[in-house]
């Protein structure tokens, strides 16, 4: 598989080595952990395994791969595209986000400049989560977020490693391309961490529809303002919304007539209810939308759907407003 | 017919003493282009923060031969990410793309040691590096262009004499 053989260009050769000996479906990996003097970890499912010289995955720490100093140094080098000095502000931050959407997350010593962070090197510690595109998942959330003018103020409510972002992609995708029912519409989209469309060089390698625009590695609260300025868009879409600076380019977008879907981190509608950034927003029901993810009985599975006055519209979960 | 021989002689050498002069032409020509591209590198890096593939991929449609294809050609292959550094794919690169270029040894040496600190270091260190490399560069220029001046006609003089004194020790 082409995408499997992409990412694993990534690693070092003697990972690279490893890893193509695994024949399980990579549509199921989830993330590839580097450890410097450990094993090799992959996640399946939610299920960890260590691989054994000939490519079996194991739960048994016997005889496999254990990866080196060299081997993660290695794997730096090509992550960064041969210059980690491009990448100062992701390590700053403690991710990267590489060719195909996927992110990668760092850890080893951290360089202080007084009391901000400056740096971080003998990065020793790398974490893959690999970005899946799946098509359609999207599909039996659209006939609730769509109507007339357009779409719906939605909030996507998912806790970690629940797939918000690939149902975002999705969603952006469905409704930028239209169906045979609704035309197509123009979305903007502030992709801060580039993990929505994976964009490479400015161009997406995830497919966000014909009528989206993009813009990759962008603060979103500035990101959205510009949308708005230039681009005309009908709906604005970004993921993880939580900070303060925020609430003013919401508020914006809203107040300009365009419609707004993100994603946030949380289990429930209360869950979400203590965040202080979204208090207000709920109480004052701007988002007409809650799409509640959860990872039962699969990762993506919708838990629940409610309107804005907390009214179900699907439910799999019993939650209350 | 000796007139006619003496004449083919004292072209010939002038001809070579010409080739050379312009040889040395031809090496500051060549540096002030490699400087030139070198300039574009460090402003790629220092202002677009651009990785080296996508620096050199991009200044390749900005420059001449034989730096166009250097460009293009280190640009393809570490974009291939086939287990190899970057100071390997580059010092390939200025080998087999820089080979016929008017670049002498010691420019190509200097060359493929820029490319052994590129990369990995932390964006301050990448711009004392390039600022380091053009200075010695722009040094390696006024060398260039002192011997090409003392020595162009030097060459001219040189080849037109050395073919009269073989067409007088013929006659």
């Amino acid at each position: 598989m082409k995408k499997k053989e992409d990412l694993i260009k990534i690693f070092s050769m003697n990972i690279q080595s490893a890893l193509k000996k695994v024949d399980q479906p990579f549509e199921y990996l989830q993330e590839i952990r580097l450890r410097v003097d450990k094993p090799l970890i992959l996640a399946f499912k939610g299920e960890e395994y260590f691989i054994q010289k000939d490519g079996t995955m194991t739960k048994k720490t016997d005889g496999v791969f254990i990866c080196e100093k060299k081997d993660l140094m290695e794997t730096m080098e090509y992550i960064g595209n041969y210059s980690l000095y491009a990448y100062e502000e992701e390590i700053r931050q403690g991710f990267l986000t590489i060719q195909g959407g996927h992110r990668v997350g760092v850890a080893g010593k951290i360089i202080m400049d007084g009391n901000k962070i400056k740096g971080m090197k003998h990065i020793s510690y790398i974490n893959v989560r690999i970005s899946h595109q799946i098509t359609g998942c999207a599909n039996e959330v659209m006939p609730y977020i769509r109507n007339g003018e357009g779409a719906y103020h939605t909030l996507i409510v998912s806790p970690p490693r629940c797939g918000k972002t690939t149902l975002l992609r999705d969603m952006i995708r469905q409704l930028s391309n239209g169906d045979d029912v609704y035309e197509g519409l123009t979305v903007g989209v502030v992709d801060e961490r580039s993990e929505i469309g994976g964009s490479y060089m400015g161009v997406p390698q995830n497919d966000l529809g014909m009528r989206t625009d993009v813009l990759d590695c962008c603060p979103k609260a500035d990101g959205m303002l510009m949308l708005i300025r230039s681009m005309s868009p009908r709906i604005v879409c970004v993921d993880e919304i939580g900070d303060f600076s925020d609430i003013h380019a919401i508020e914006s977008v809203i107040h300009c007539g365009c419609k707004f879907i993100a994603t946030v981190h949380g289990s429930s509608i209360e869950d979400i209810k203590k965040k202080p950034l979204l208090q207000k927003f709920i109480q004052e029901r701007i988002f007409e939308r809650y799409v509640i993810l959860c990872n039962d009985p699969a990762i993506g599975s919708i838990a629940a759907i409610f309107d804005e006055r907390g009214t179900s519209l699907l439910k799999r979960q019993v939650d209350k407003i | 017919m000796k007139f006619f021989g003496i004449l083919m002689i004292v072209l010939a050498s002038g001809g070579i003493g010409f080739s050379y002069s312009q040889d040395l032409l031809n090496h500051t020509k060549s540096l002030k282009e490699l400087q030139q591209m070198v300039i574009m590198i460090h402003t790629e890096i220092r202002y677009c923060t651009s990785t080296l593939p996508e620096a050199l991929l991009g200044i390749s449609n900005r420059v001449r031969e034989p730096y166009s294809v250097f460009l293009y050609n280190t640009a393809m292959e570490l974009g291939m990410l086939e287990g190899k550094t970057f100071a390997t794919v580059w010092k390939k690169h200025v080998e087999e793309d820089l080979r016929e270029s008017h670049l002498t040894k010691k420019d190509l040496g200097q060359l493929e040691g820029l490319g052994d600190h590129l990369g990995f270091l932390d964006k301050e260190m990448q711009e004392k590096t390039f600022v380091l490399y053009l200075e010695q560069l722009g040094q390696d220029i006024e060398e260039s262009k002192e011997a090409a001046k003392a020595k162009t006609k030097v060459y001219h003089c040189l080849g037109v004499t050395i073919g009269l004194f073989i067409a007088i020790i013929l006659i």
